[in-house]
């Protein structure tokens, strides 16, 4: 038998049985708190979000996640260049680098005014 | 060559991008923007002879849309030169209140030269989207707080109006299998009685209408001109206005082999814009409102020029549009000199005006009879060439009730110019104005005569443009 | 365009209605008040004097339109420059262009403040009045009989009385929705004719009935608001009054003509059919109005006021001349039309000397100046006596011969009229004694000055022509002779062929 095939099928064993034993341990046998807040699901700091119509809500959450929004399709326009980067050979290269440098722009005027500052 | 004028807005563009990120000082900004509008302007007047298609054929260079391109250019440098230091846009955000609108005056003009219909959604988008973010750009200082409810009034409603409008280039491409104009033009007349492609015009035609302040797409005028800063609205009320009619003048003739149910509804739209500006602005005390509402009552009269169908209806809607946008500016430029800290004037504000300032007193006097359509200006004979237009079509009461709505607008431009001549100063101060106000009103002024003393050049000028698309 | 007889050499005509506008643009960069007013003194009297080089080279016999000029102006549109006067327009442009130095002398004193621009509007009046009385091209002439509103909504406007903003506005809006339906017709008419402006063509063709009487009312309504014509008169005395001197003068001698000018010029060659028809309809308005002038000027207490409504009786007379279509009317009425702009116009330069002094339009405040002003008194007594009709005055021949024309058209007509004429007499000798001799509590008078030279020099050429008019009447009916047999000859011919056709 293959060595590569049961190195890889004993990690894969491995992981399969060592990852939820773990987790059993660390949920028997670890410390335990309870308490109102910790229970509470996390929304970033933010209370109750069913039936309150007229909470104030932070519109740097709303800033950060159009950033990531912006930078994330960056990444994957990059993924078809990168699956297609030897047909396209110098030129392309190139041209991803004026997309970047666009992009890259954005972000000098971004940290410019200091928008990524968490105020 | 052909996209020399796009490429030097781009440019500029990129330039006040640049003094964004740095620390600017006033002077700095203020000559550098009248400088890239005056580059702007000089290399639209260079590339006006060019011709040619880019883009596989989205975007077209002819002399319809060069035309426009310099008359979009001179208008932004005129809007520049008065704006002269921004009084009313917040001080850190001068050198972005350049930059977009540098983006939208790009938009603009690729939307005069765009003949596919995504082509037309993108430019129409790109100068929208800068406006909508320029018009919260006001400075609070002068206790004024609704510029945001302003903003998204314009937002919401522009919005819709694209929707309505890419759903019925939706429709266009489903009927016709092409998005480009010329394709439709030759499928269109085949389908022509067909509700399907009736309804989609109509709604292509409702975005341009949102943009020129037609009836049923006009509510955010008021709020948007009462809120917006003085410049803004100084720019909003001349430029998206003439690159609408140009797109309205490529549509229409499109859509003139659609029968009486397009020719209707323009009449209605025209016939009810007329009545609904004019009267609304009987009562208005705010100045920009009031000029906001005449705007409308005027688009509803270009709307007379577009439904003639006909080479001089076009041409005479081409001229008038030019005049309009002259006359507006130089009343907002009298309201930017007049209104030191960059607040609202009400018409009271400008009482004795003719005291406190003779040339802008005599600026806006001529604008406003312009306005209201008295010989010898341009705004009568503008509206008298499209009432010609339309009689020659036959469409007697058409022509009856626009003639009408002349009267009815006369009593509103009569009280400012009796509160600028006739009444006292009231304890209100001087005020100042500078070499470049003083001269910049007295060529407006001396234009708008001009104008309308001898309309024949550019009246010639405009049909030899507009034969080029038909 | 044969019936235009083109003018050879100095284009007189364009001079007189362009010198003016020349001269007013001079006094927007000036500051001195007395620069303006000799300037414009001077500007005024050049264009009078080459009015009267009209006279002698105008042929008395021929109808066709005299001193014509025609250059081509908006060529795609098929607008000409093209302008001429003949018999019935050449009084008028006289009477225009020599009164306005008397309006700017008379004053003199009246305007104190911002006088270059007083001086600005009035000059742009001039060259508006004297371009509508010679245009020949219908967009020529609607623009300038709209420029002539801005000028006089500031004069009224800036320079007037307590209730000038009412009064300029009315003036404004009142003529303005007039004039629009104007607009209409005359684009319809240039539809109607092979797209062409030029208002000879249009005269005397078939146009369909309903046509002809749809363009009758946007006429009447246009011109009998100018006039004023009874219903559409209530912006006069409001005008009048609240006007200074000079623009009351004006608007009374010389804007009341445009209306009756267009009534003969368009009104009855372009719509002949329509006037025939409805001719007695606006031949019993005029006898309203007439009536209902002196009745109204009876009772007044305000001076100018008076006088005022005495124009709107007057002004009857002269529509109720036109409309009966015969010689006598026509003549007559044209020849009322230059008395009432020398009669009223000097009426008002009198109760604007008194206003000078006084201050006050009241005629109570007037009474019993007779025996301290003697050479006003009998000034303002001639022309009062002018304004009855008395004979031997100017006024009486026009309206005799209005008279006239009017028994020969309908007899219960012209009786109709008569009262206007004895209530003249009576509103008129009543402002007359108390004005000259009072009651038994007059105010004291003993400090009013009388005329000074300035002031009787601005009355004399109105005195010298209520005699001449008067007396001689003669060289002034000989001038409009040919124009007016040749209008009836024509309306006349009209109306014939279509009794002949069967129309009737």
């Amino acid at each position: 038998m293959d060595l590569e095939l049961v190195l890889s099928a004993a990690a894969l064993i491995g992981l399969a049985v060592l990852i939820p034993a773990l987790m059993l341990v660390t949920a028997i046998f670890g410390p335990r708190a309870k308490g109102k807040i910790k229970d509470e699901a996390y929304e970033s700091g933010i209370g109750a979000t069913i039936g309150v119509v007229d909470q104030k809500f932070s519109v740097k959450f709303y800033l950060l996640a159009i950033l990531f929004l912006i930078f994330d399709i960056e990444a994957v326009f990059m993924y078809p260049w990168a699956v297609s980067v030897r047909e396209l050979g110098w030129f392309g290269f190139i041209e991803m680098v004026v997309f970047m440098l666009f992009l890259f722009t954005g972000l000098i005027y971004i940290l410019q005014k200091g928008v990524l500052n968490w105020r | 060559m052909l996209f020399l004028p796009e490429l030097t807005i781009l440019g500029a563009g990129l330039l006040f991008f640049l003094l964004t990120l740095g620390q600017p000082s006033e002077a700095t900004i203020k000559n550098c923007a009248s400088a890239v509008a005056a580059v702007i302007l000089f290399t639209c007047v260079l590339c006006v002879n060019q011709t040619g298609n880019l883009f596989y054929g989205a975007y077209r260079v002819d002399l319809f849309s060069q035309i426009f391109k310099i008359l979009i250019a001179a208008a932004t440098l005129v809007v520049f030169l008065f704006g002269n230091g921004l009084k009313g846009i917040k001080q850190d955000s001068r050198p972005e209140y350049y930059l977009f609108l540098l983006v939208s005056n790009l938009g603009l003009v690729m939307l005069v030269s765009s003949v596919e219909l995504l082509a037309i959604f993108i430019a129409l988008e790109l100068s929208s989207f800068a406006v909508y973010i320029m018009v919260p750009m006001r400075t609070t200082a002068t206790g004024i707080f609704f510029q945001m409810e302003a903003g998204i009034k314009y937002l919401l409603f522009g919005v819709m109006a694209t929707g309505f409008m890419l759903f019925g280039m939706s429709y266009i491409f489903g009927l016709t299998g092409t998005t480009s104009l010329d394709g439709i033009a030759e499928q269109l007349p085949i389908l022509a009685n067909r509700p399907a492609a009736v309804v989609a015009m109509l709604m292509i035609l409702s975005g341009f209408f949102y943009k020129l302040a037609i009836f049923p797409f006009h509510f955010w005028v008021p709020d948007v001109y009462e809120g917006a800063a003085n410049e803004t609205t100084a720019f909003i009320a001349a430029v998206p206005k003439m690159a609408a009619v140009a797109l309205l003048i490529r549509l229409t003739s499109l859509a003139s082999h659609q029968g009486e149910m397009v020719l209707n509804l323009l009449m209605v739209c025209s016939i009810l814009s007329m009545f609904y500006g004019n009267l609304s602005a009987l009562v208005q005390k705010d100045l920009k409102r009031m000029l906001g509402f005449s705007g409308i009552a005027h688009a509803g009269f270009i709307l007379l020029g577009l439904l003639t169908f006909k080479l001089t209806g076009y041409a005479s809607a081409v001229y008038y549009i030019v005049g309009y946008a002259l006359m507006n500016l130089a009343c907002f430029l009298v309201i930017c000199q007049v209104a030191a800290k960059g607040e609202n004037l009400g018409i009271s504000d400008l009482s004795g005006l003719h005291k406190r300032a003779p040339i802008l007193a005599l600026t806006l006097t001529v604008a406003l009879f312009s306005l209201a359509g008295i010989p010898p200006f341009v705004g009568f004979t503008g509206k008298f060439m499209l009432l010609l237009g339309a009689l020659r079509e036959d469409h007697l009461l058409l022509v009856t009730l626009a003639a009408i709505n002349t009267a009815i607008a006369i009593y509103y431009y009569l009280s400012v110019v009796r509160m600028t001549f006739c009444s006292d100063s009231n304890g209100l101060g001087n005020v100042q104005t500078g070499f470049l106000a003083n001269s910049l009103s007295l060529i407006l002024v001396t234009v708008i005569i001009v104008m309308g003393v001898a309309p024949s050049w550019f009246v010639a000028l405009a049909e030899s443009a507009i034969k080029t698309i038909l | 365009m044969d019936q235009l007889l083109l003018n050879q050499g100095f284009p007189l005509l364009s001079t007189l209605i362009f010198l003016p506008l020349a001269g007013s643009l001079l006094l927007f960069v000036v500051r001195d008040p007395h620069f303006a007013r000799y300037w414009t003194l001077a500007v005024t009297s050049i264009v009078a004097l080459l009015s009267l080089t009209l006279l002698p080279k105008f042929d008395r016999d021929t109808a066709a339109f005299q001193f014509a000029e025609h250059h081509p102006w908006i060529e795609s549109l098929n607008i000409t420059y093209v302008i001429g006067v003949d018999g019935i327009s050449i009084l008028l442009i006289l009477l225009t262009t020599l009164i306005m130095p008397f309006c700017v002398l008379a004053s003199w004193t009246y305007i104190k403040d911002r006088v270059p621009a007083f001086m600005i509007c009035m000059l742009i009046m001039e060259t508006a009045m004297i371009g509508v009385f010679v245009a020949l091209d219908f967009v020529l002439f609607y623009i300038l009989w709209e420029a002539m509103l801005i000028p006089m909504y500031f004069l009224i406007g800036i320079w007037g009385g307590p209730r000038k903003i009412y009064a300029s506005i009315k003036f404004f809006l009142y003529t303005l929705a007039g004039s629009i339906l104007l607009l209409v017709a005359i684009i319809w008419l240039y539809t109607a004719n092979g797209y062409s402006f030029f208002i000879p063509d249009m005269m005397w063709k078939d146009y369909p009935f309903t046509a002809q009487i749809l363009l009758f009312i946007a006429f009447f309504l246009a011109f009998a608001i100018k006039v004023p014509m009874f219903p559409f008169h209530t912006w006069l005395p409001a005008a009048h009054v609240e006007a200074p001197t000079a623009g009351s003068v004006i608007l009374a001698s010389i804007l009341l003509k445009m209306g009756t000018y267009g009534f003969l010029r368009f009104a009855l060659p372009i719509t002949p059919e329509a006037t025939t028809t409805l001719m007695p309809y606006v031949l019993w308005l005029s006898i309203a109005g007439i009536i209902y002038g002196g009745l109204t000027a009876l009772a007044q207490q305000d001076m100018k006021k008076l006088i005022a409504y005495s124009s709107v009786g007057h002004m009857g007379f002269v529509t109720l001349g036109i409309f009966v279509l015969n010689i006598d009317g026509i003549e007559g009425a044209i020849l009322q039309m230059i008395n009432h702009g020398i009669t009223t116009g000097a009426l008002f330069l009198c109760v604007g000397m008194i206003y000078e002094r006084t201050h006050s339009r009241e005629l109570s405040s007037a009474t019993g100046i007779g025996q301290y002003m003697p050479v006003f008194v009998t000034l303002i007594g001639i022309f009062s006596l002018s304004s009855l009709a008395f004979p031997g005055t100017n006024s009486f021949v026009g309206e005799f011969m209005i008279l006239a024309g009017a028994f020969r058209h309908d007899v219960p007509l012209a009786l109709a009229a008569i009262p206007g004429a004895v209530l003249a007499a009576a509103y008129m000798l009543r402002m007359l004694q108390k004005i000259i001799w009072g009651g038994t509590n007059n105010p004291d008078q003993s400090w009013l000055t009388d005329l000074n030279s300035r002031e009787i020099i601005t009355l004399a050429p109105f005195l010298f022509f209520v005699f001449w008019i008067g007396l001689g009447p003669q060289p002034f009916l000989a001038m409009m002779h040919s124009s007016v047999v040749n209008l009836l000859d024509q309306f006349h011919g009209y109306q014939q062929a279509i009794t002949a056709a069967g129309m009737y």
